[in-house]
């Protein structure tokens, strides 16, 4: 089935089409979502409101750019806002003044340098780690990136180089050892 | 190869596994949630009044019309005395809706209520009916919040009162985040009324029974910090409270 008999079905309110549009693009969005939240719960939950959204929104689909990168954008969308809402669901609970500052754990206290890797990409801001993830862990192009987030693929380079930048300057203390 | 090439090719290799889902992608679970939400999303927009879930007035029936009471009562009072005085004519969904082109389904203008949610006439005449059923929902399911958040401040917490405001708001979450999702929050203050109510609503739901006092505590600060029982009163029509069951 093509993109436009996809859209032609869904449009025309074929479940068919909708749960073969659904089939094609779940797994690499799950992922997704999966590797922005580190939770289950929220990929599924944010991967569903992807699909609720672009179901609904199918009829303002004008095929500027391919079906699964309008996707990818909603389901982009759908992660960066829930992000936000959750950090403020948090914020509001805990009390901004409550939070406790961000630790930097001593050089002893983790020698695992991957771990050390994935702790520094979690805490890149939610705008870089989405460049990161797509890019260098997802395989997506700065292209489908920049259709995704809304910018020119020159800004999603320029975001991947400081996203490396921060996680180089993260991992100072390890320096050389990456090679090794 | 530089050494920036070879951390960002250790990077890359090192980063293939980070936050990998593991097992199987829940399809079918996502699935069938999908289906479940467009089907109540379906619902919630085409019903009017929006459909109440039998659960709701049955065995809790007698509890709920005991809140109601309180929520009605004290709002009743409001509304006619004090009330007046703390309604904005310049709240944020009226300061954010053109006056001159509005019309009411069944609610006749009133100089001193606030003004009714609209529905907007573009090009000057045209009425778009669609846009109608979602600002009569809106304003519907606006006016439910605002009793229950109103019932909960009027209350004391008690265990039995905690899970019944419980399930009531989260019936009330899942229309929000449906009105979300629709064109109802494309209008900027109203979607941020509802990112607000969300807010409030996942605080209501997580709520242990019987719930401590930093609970509590949490909740009314988050009902001073965001004013949202006056700006739903603003965004609510009052004569829409008379009028309803």
């Amino acid at each position: 089935m093509t993109d436009a008999d996809l859209i032609a079905g869904i449009r025309n309110g074929d479940p068919t089409a909708e749960r073969a549009l659904y089939d094609r693009h779940v797994d690499r969005i799950y992922r997704l979502a999966h590797r922005m939240t580190g939770d289950e719960t929220l990929a599924s939950d944010f991967t569903q409101d992807a699909f609720v959204r672009a179901f609904a929104q199918i009829g303002a689909f004008r095929g500027d750019a391919s079906l699964a990168t309008w996707l990818h954008a909603i389901a982009v969308n759908v992660i960066l806002n829930g992000l936000k809402k959750l950090r403020r669901i948090r914020s509001r609970e805990e009390g901004v003044d409550e939070l406790p500052d961000v630790q930097v754990a001593p050089r002893e206290a983790e020698p695992d340098l991957k771990r050390r890797l994935h702790a520094a990409i979690a805490a890149l801001p939610d705008g870089y780690r989405m460049v990161f993830v797509m890019h260098d862990v997802e395989g997506y192009t700065h292209e489908e990136i920049g259709t995704a987030l809304g910018i020119q693929p020159g800004t999603s380079k320029a975001q991947l180089f400081r996203a490396r930048g921060k996680l180089r300057e993260a991992l100072a203390a390890f320096a050389g050892e990456w090679a090794s | 190869m530089t050494d920036d090439e070879r951390f960002e090719q250790w990077v890359r290799e090192a980063s293939v596994d980070y936050e990998a889902p593991r097992g199987e992608v829940p399809r079918e679970a996502m699935w069938n949630a999908i289906r479940e939400r467009r089907g109540a999303a379906a619902l919630s927009m085409h019903a009017a009044p929006a459909p109440r879930r039998p659960h709701i007035r049955g065995w809790m029936g007698m509890a709920a019309m005991l809140l109601l009471g309180v929520a009605v009562g004290r709002f009743a009072w409001q509304r006619s005395g004090a009330g007046d005085t703390t309604q904005s004519p310049a709240s944020p969904v009226a300061a954010a809706t053109p006056a001159p082109t509005t019309v009411t389904a069944d609610v006749p203008p009133s100089s001193t209520a606030p003004r009714p949610l609209p529905v907007r006439a573009e090009d000057g005449v045209r009425l778009d009916a669609r846009s109608n059923t979602y600002a009569e929902a809106t304003t519907r399911h606006l006016e439910r919040v605002e009793v229950l958040l109103t019932s909960v401040a009027a209350s004391p917490a008690e265990a039995h009162t905690d899970s019944l405001v419980a399930r009531w708001a989260k019936d009330l979450l899942s229309n929000t985040r449906l009105l979300l999702d629709s064109p109802a929050a494309r209008d900027p203050a109203r979607a941020r009324l509802l990112q607000d109510l969300e807010v409030i609503l996942v605080q209501l739901v997580q709520r242990s029974p019987g719930g401590d006092a930093d609970e509590r505590a949490t909740l009314n600060r988050t009902l001073d910090k965001t004013q949202l029982i006056p700006r739903l009163r603003s965004a609510v029509p009052a004569s829409l409270h008379s009028g309803t069951d």
